[in-house]
This record gives structure tokens, sequence and C-alpha cells, in this order.
């Protein structure tokens, strides 16, 4: 699985130029930051928001993660799996969130996604595909979101988790088991079944 | 032994599938977040700096320095605005110096800025830090230092103004800050 396309919605960063932008950003330099949030913060957006449910949280929790990433990066070594590191600890911000506010992320309406009073131009969703394009294409796929959302919002925590990790990041079945601290074959079940549940409620409508 | 590299074939379609579903991905600005950013690395580096023995000194210094003009001044009952203007140079001076101390230059600041201004700069010093560090022209050394300063000033001023003998910079300031309204109004 390639996870999202991030040509459309992160900057690309190759493995050379990650490293190199990693070791500017361990000397502190503000520009380095910029470069690692333009490449992953879209993509940690998405899998924050998939998984609480609400822009405002996701928007939190993305500003934490970055700030973690700042603090904890002295002592990161990179060995290629920054893009884990990063999702690791937007999985357990977004976990933390969930447990203390004690609910189960409620997918907000399409409504939203002209973005929160204050937002810049970008905020909303990435724009439909040309090639998919007219008044009556983007009516349709604003509905297949919003059933997308409603059918993303009755898996259970743990399976929602697992499919957006592999879906927003590269990461591989053993890295999530690890990042939730499950056996790799509960990580696949929950994968296997959550998708399973996924797709039944989006093609039984 | 469970092997991801050999998933279930369902488990293979349910996720090609899903490409297809997740068609949009939400967004959101990022102007926010690297600004929050900047001001954390401007914070670690200075947190990596202060650990330095040296540099502490030099800053505690430069601080006990301006701290000793300024309540010299007090001492002295003096209201004249041109103690005021004296003490807001001090202040400046203490900018000036903070970025020597660090090694670094803060652009638009020094001792032949404005008295006027610099007292706008203390009376409104966090939405002032606030709009340069959005101005990403600025190093994280500079953010770093504008950081211990308007801590410092802060301190500083808040002291100043507790203590009831002077009390009335308060009002000057809010004085010279009318005067700066002013004339930025008719500057247009």
């Amino acid at each position: 699985m390639q996870g999202v396309d991030k040509g459309e919605v992160s900057a690309a960063v190759s493995p050379d130029g990650l490293a190199e932008l990693i070791e500017r950003a361990q000397r502190l330099d503000p520009d380095a930051y910029d470069a690692l949030v333009d490449a992953y913060g879209q993509r940690l957006f998405g899998f924050l928001y998939r998984m609480t449910g609400r822009r405002e949280d996701a928007e939190d929790l993305l500003q934490e993660v970055f700030l973690r990433m700042v603090r904890m990066l002295g002592r990161y070594r990179h060995q290629g799996r920054f893009e884990s590191w990063l999702f690791r600890i937007a999985a357990n911000l977004g976990r933390d969130r969930i447990r203390r506010v004690g609910r189960t992320p409620t997918i907000i309406s399409m409504s939203e996604g002209s973005g929160g009073e204050g937002d810049d131009q970008d905020a909303g969703w990435e724009p439909v595909s040309p090639d998919e394009g007219g008044p009556d294409a983007s009516l349709l796929q604003v509905e297949r979101r919003g059933r997308l959302e409603e059918a993303l919002g009755q898996l259970a925590d743990a399976e929602r988790e697992v499919i957006m990790l592999r879906h927003f990041s590269e990461m591989s079945f053993a890295e999530i088991a690890e990042t939730m601290q499950t056996p790799l074959g509960t990580a696949l079940a929950r994968a296997h079944r959550g998708l399973a549940k996924l797709r039944r409620i989006m093609e039984g409508e | 032994m469970i092997d991801e590299h050999d998933p279930h074939p369902d488990l293979e379609r349910d996720e090609a599938w899903l490409e297809e579903v997740m068609f949009a991905q939400p967004t959101t600005p990022m102007s926010r977040v690297k600004h929050a950013v900047r001001i954390e690395a401007g914070e670690a580096w200075l947190a990596s700096r202060m650990e330095a023995e040296p540099v502490s000194a030099d800053l505690a210094a430069v601080k006990g320095a301006v701290r000793g003009e300024v309540e010299g001044l007090l001492e002295r009952r003096s209201r004249a605005v041109l103690q005021i203007r004296v003490w807001t140079h001090r202040l400046v001076g203490l900018a000036a110096a903070a970025a020597v101390v660090f090694g670094v230059g803060i652009r638009g600041w020094g001792p032949e800025e404005s008295a006027v201004g610099s007292v706008a700069v203390i009376a409104g010093l966090d939405d002032w830090v606030e709009a340069v560090a959005v101005d990403t022209s600025a190093t994280v050394q500079e953010y770093a230092a504008l950081l211990v300063l308007a801590e410092g000033l802060t301190t500083l001023e808040s002291d100043l103004l507790e203590d009831s003998a002077a009390s009335w910079i308060g009002q000057e300031l809010d004085d010279v800050d009318a005067e700066l309204d002013t004339v930025l109004t008719e500057l247009g």
C-alpha cells in the first residue's frame, strides 16, 4: 500500500534530502523545520483528522506533534524511518486525546470542508481531480466523502488507527504493531476486520 | 509464524479498495504550525546556549547592569520625560547587548532606536515579539534573543510598575503611547 499521494498533499522529499533536512533541523535551522512541516504536515493532519474526527483537535495535535519533534529531534538517530517516528508520535498523541476526551470520534459533516474561521485559503480538502470534474461529479464526491466519514466513525478506535496509519504513513504492519504495542497478528487482524467492516458499511448502503 | 509480506488476499484487496474510496484528503494551513515550531526551536537553541555557564553569566551581568541603571533613575525620583527616554535607551541597550552576548545581531535594534519607538515596544512587547516571530527572515538565534529580551523586559517593567514610587512610569508610558498613536495616524 502506497499511502496518500504525496504529490497532491505534501512536498516530496528524497531519502538523501530528508537526511540533510534532519541534520539541519538538529542544528536548529528554521528553514529545515519549515521544509519538514511542508513534507509531512498535511499527511499527519489527514491522519489525525481521521483518527479524532475533529478538525480543531487535529490541528492542535498536529502542532503538538511538530513541537515534540523539535524537542526530541536532538536525540533522534536517523536510520531511514523518520516518517514512522513522526507518525508514532502522532498516533500516541491522538490516542491520548481520544482517551482523555472519552469519546469515539464523530466525523464531522462535510460542510466543514471549507475550513474553520480564520483559516487560510488552502484549508479544506485536497481538490477534486480534474478528470473527475464537473458540478455533478463534485457533488457526488462530497456525498461519498460524507458516507466514508460516517463509516469510519463506526469502526472501533483501534481498527481505525491501524487503517489510517497504513493509509497515511508508509509504516509496515510490524511498525504499526510496535506503535500500538500489539502483536503483529493483532494489527493485521484489526486491519483486515476494520477494512471489511468499512467496505460492508459503504457498499451495503 | 505470521508474515506481513504474505497477507490474506482479502486484506490486499480491501487496502486497494480503500485507496480508491479515500479520494479526498483533508488539508489545513501550515503557517501557524511553522510559526510555533520556529518559536520552539528558538527556545531549544536558547536552552542549549544557557547550559553553557559563561553565556549565562554574561547575560546575567548585562541584565544586572541595565537594572542598576534603571534603579538609579528611580532612586533619584526623576520624573522628567528625558529620563524616561534614557531609561528606554538602556532597555534598548539591553537588546543590543543580549544580541552581542548571543553572537547575533537583531535587525532594527540598537541604541540609535528612537525612545518613543522603544517605549511602544515595551508597552506592546508581546504583540511585537509575535510580529517579529512571524517574519520568516528572522533566524532562530534572533528569536531566542527576542524571547530572552521579552522575558527580561516584562519582568523589569512589571517590577517597576509594582513599585509605588515608580507608578508614574505607567502614566508616562501611556502618554508616549498616545503620542506615538497620533504620529502614526498623521503618517497615515
